[in-house]
């Protein structure tokens, strides 16, 4: 199957005050087929969001290419970017931001219709449909929504334009429990029926093992770990993998505060560095962890970036 | 030992007077000192509600109708700006669910810890800066030196909610007040500041009232759970004794759709139905449409029952075999 989107060795850093350079994201490649999703976990900080940004051609990378269905897109011509922004729609943490105040529901699914003066093959209506929402709900503002009530009508205002990847950016994390288990599921019916791929971002773990195909671990602006999801969360093979699994709390009722300690702070993005990035913080480094960059081996289905991972 | 928090038969209301929408009805919930309380329900249940309103926080058009609210001993309820002020930011801390919401986009993060602190202790803004820095490191923001000067959309989501939640801290606030303060997070980052939250309330005996959808989250950190369900608290009581024997079937179905590790897609055992709107809450249980056990008796509104140290509020209390049972009792009578 031929990727909807593939990165190829995707690179971006930023000036910062006192003229320190951070190095958000660093050569990063992945693809993503349609009707597929593909997790990116990691910590806040390690450039998942910036990668996401580079995709959409929302951010212009500081080296690396973006290609959809095959063909590289040039970040100079503009009309090719901009149907690249069109093809893909993001749905963020933060659903009260998203959102204009001062838009109905309605007016706010029907905006990226009508910026691009477009009529969509489904009505405000369906969309609100699709997504679980009582028509009627149509007149509200933003304001008078729940948290939930929110990220279904950013959900809806995204498929407006019938996008082909879906960049979920925490889609879930402010939703509570028996919701968040609905807009999933919500979320699966709707990339069936539509072939969308998915680029979830996402860092419940229990979560993400239950509706990703793919997983690709960040650190450090980095992927340090990638694979099928059920080998990444069965057998993680990287030591920092290993530490967020153990992270997942256990909630088994009456063992409170029982989960295993994190250790440590990711080193800072700023910081110039020989090794590996992980090295501050694991347990199994080693004297060529901190001398050399450990490169990407295939351990079977899985890639990984450890000297010592087998 | 005065409570950190007593909220006492709260009523809420938004919309026309004349027709108003309810909100938040009979509310009541202490937070006793140095204890920490978790409040979970549904999105739309009242929590955020709940939490702005005592705080006399309520949004434009939101009104409190009815009920107390006192925290350390203040009564906020018909307050005057003066009052309220005073406590917010001072006897408490708010940590809210957005912590953009909470932070200037304009000012440097260092600038607007060092305001919070002189708002109640005055002095000048440079004579908090170790404060600052403090504060900071408190709360395991890495580099707080460097960091003090950055702004927040300089720093990502985890950062910043950090931050939000040094300035909550920055009076030293006897109740820690924090809506959703670990969404949105990562695992080693909610890890992190479960600790930040456990060392600020447990270790400084300190009382918290966490708002959450993470029952994990409420299993680690509060010594109490409430559930909230259509504007009313349905379940109260310790948190071992509710997760291990939830009475009410809401808890029941709360605890059960929680996701688990485990590897291959699938779909999640999500809830039937939604929680219903304000203005559109079933008579009798709001629950009974979507539960499991609901019989005819549920249409009227049901009686308080107190077990152990907690109560609920459900015409079949008990573990879901029990109220099958009642069921089958109710059928054949
Ligand atoms: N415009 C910017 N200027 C300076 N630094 C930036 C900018 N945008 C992002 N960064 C930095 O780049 C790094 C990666 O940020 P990014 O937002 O991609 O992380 P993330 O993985 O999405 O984090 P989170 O999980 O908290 O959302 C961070 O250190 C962040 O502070
Ligand atoms: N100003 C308002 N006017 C009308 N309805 C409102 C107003 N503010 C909130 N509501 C409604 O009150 C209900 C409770 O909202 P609240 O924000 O307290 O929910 P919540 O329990 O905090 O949910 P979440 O978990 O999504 O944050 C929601 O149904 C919301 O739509
Ligand atoms: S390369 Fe070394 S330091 Fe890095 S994760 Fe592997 S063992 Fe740890
Ligand atoms: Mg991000
Ligand atoms: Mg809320």
């Amino acid at each position: 199957m031929s990727p909807v989107i593939a990165l190829e060795g995707l690179a971006k850093g930023y000036d910062i005050a006192g003229g320190a350079r951070l190095t958000a994201v660093d050569d990063v490649s992945l693809t993503i087929a349609a009707g597929e999703t593909y997790a990116l976990v990691g910590e806040s900080g390690c450039g998942k969001s910036t990668l996401a940004r580079m995709a959409a051609m929302l951010t212009a990378p500081d080296a690396g290419q973006v290609s959809w269905s095959g063909q590289t897109v040039s970040q100079q011509r503009r009309s090719a970017v901009r149907a690249v922004r069109d093809h893909t729609q993001f749905v963020f943490q933060d659903p009260a931001a998203a959102l204009s105040p001062r838009l109905t529901v309605e007016e706010a699914v029907s905006e990226p219709l009508r910026i691009r003066r477009r009529t969509g093959s489904r009505s405000v209506a369906d969309l609100l449909d699709d997504v679980g929402l009582d028509r009627s709900m149509g007149r509200r503002y933003p304001r008078e929504l729940s948290g939930g009530q929110r990220q279904r009508v950013v959900i809806a205002r995204a498929l407006a334009l019938e996008p082909k990847l879906l960049v979920l950016d925490e889609p879930v994390a402010s939703l509570d429990v028996s919701v968040q288990a609905q807009v999933l599921n919500l979320l699966a019916d709707l990339q069936a029926e539509h072939g969308l791929a998915y680029l979830l971002i996402a860092h419940d773990l229990a979560v993400v093992s239950s509706v990703a195909d793919r997983i690709g671990v960040m650190y450090l602006g980095q992927i340090v770990e990638e694979g099928p999801a059920g080998d990444v969360v069965t057998t993680p093979r990287h030591p920092y993998t290993q530490m967020l699994i153990a992270s997942v709390p256990a909630f088994v009722p009456g063992e409170r505060g029982e989960r295993p300690r994190v250790v440590g702070d990711p080193a800072s993005p700023t910081e110039r560095r020989t090794g590996c990035a992980f090295a501050t913080r694991c347990a199994f480094a080693t004297q060529v962890c901190l001398d050399v960059a450990p490169p990407r081996r295939e351990l079977g289905d899985v890639a990984v970036r450890c000297h010592h991972a087998s | 030992m005065t409570a950190a928090l007593e909220i006492d038969d709260l009523w809420v209301e938004a919309g026309d007077p004349d027709d108003p929408l309810v909100l938040v009805r009979g509310v009541s919930l202490t937070v006793a000192a140095a204890s920490v309380v978790g409040l979970v329900g549904e999105s739309g249940s009242g929590k955020t509600v709940t939490c702005m309103a005592s705080l006399g926080l309520a949004g434009r058009g939101v009104r409190i109708t009815g009920g107390s609210v006192r925290a350390q001993g203040i009564e906020l309820v018909g307050a005057d700006e003066r009052t309220l002020m005073r406590v917010r930011g001072g006897v408490v801390g708010t940590v809210f669910q957005d912590p953009l919401s909470s932070l200037n986009p304009l000012q440097r993060i260092g600038d607007q810890i060092a305001e919070a602190v002189m708002l109640h202790h005055g002095g000048r803004r440079r004579s908090h800066h170790a404060r600052v820095v403090e504060l900071l490191a408190k709360v395991g923001v890495p580099a707080p030196e460097q960091r003090a000067r950055a702004y927040p959309h300089e720093l990502s989501g985890g950062l910043r909610q950090r931050v939000a939640i040094a300035m909550a801290l920055a009076n030293d606030p006897a109740l820690l007040v924090a809506d959703e303060p670990t969404t949105a997070l990562d695992v080693t980052v909610q890890a992190q500041v479960l600790d930040v939250i456990r060392s600020a309330t447990r270790d400084e005996a300190r009382s918290a009232l966490i708002v959450t959808h993470d029952l994990g989250l409420v299993a680690e950190v509060a010594d109490r759970v409430a559930v909230m369900y259509a504007g009313q608290i349905v379940e109260e009581g310790p948190v071992a004794s509710v997760f291990q024997d939830p009475q009410h079937p809401y808890t029941r179905g709360l605890l059960a759709s929680r996701p688990v590790l485990a590897a291959g897609r699938r779909r999640l055992g999500a809830m039937v139905g939604r929680p219903p709107l304000p203005g559109s809450w079933p008579a009798g249980c709001a629950f009974a449409p979507r539960c499991p056990v609901a019989t005819g008796a549920c249409g009227e509104a049901p009686p308080i029952r107190t077990s152990d140290q907690g109560w609920s509020r459900c015409w079949h209390p008990g573990s879901g075999e029990t109220t099958a049972t009642s069921r089958a009792e109710e059928g054949a009578a």
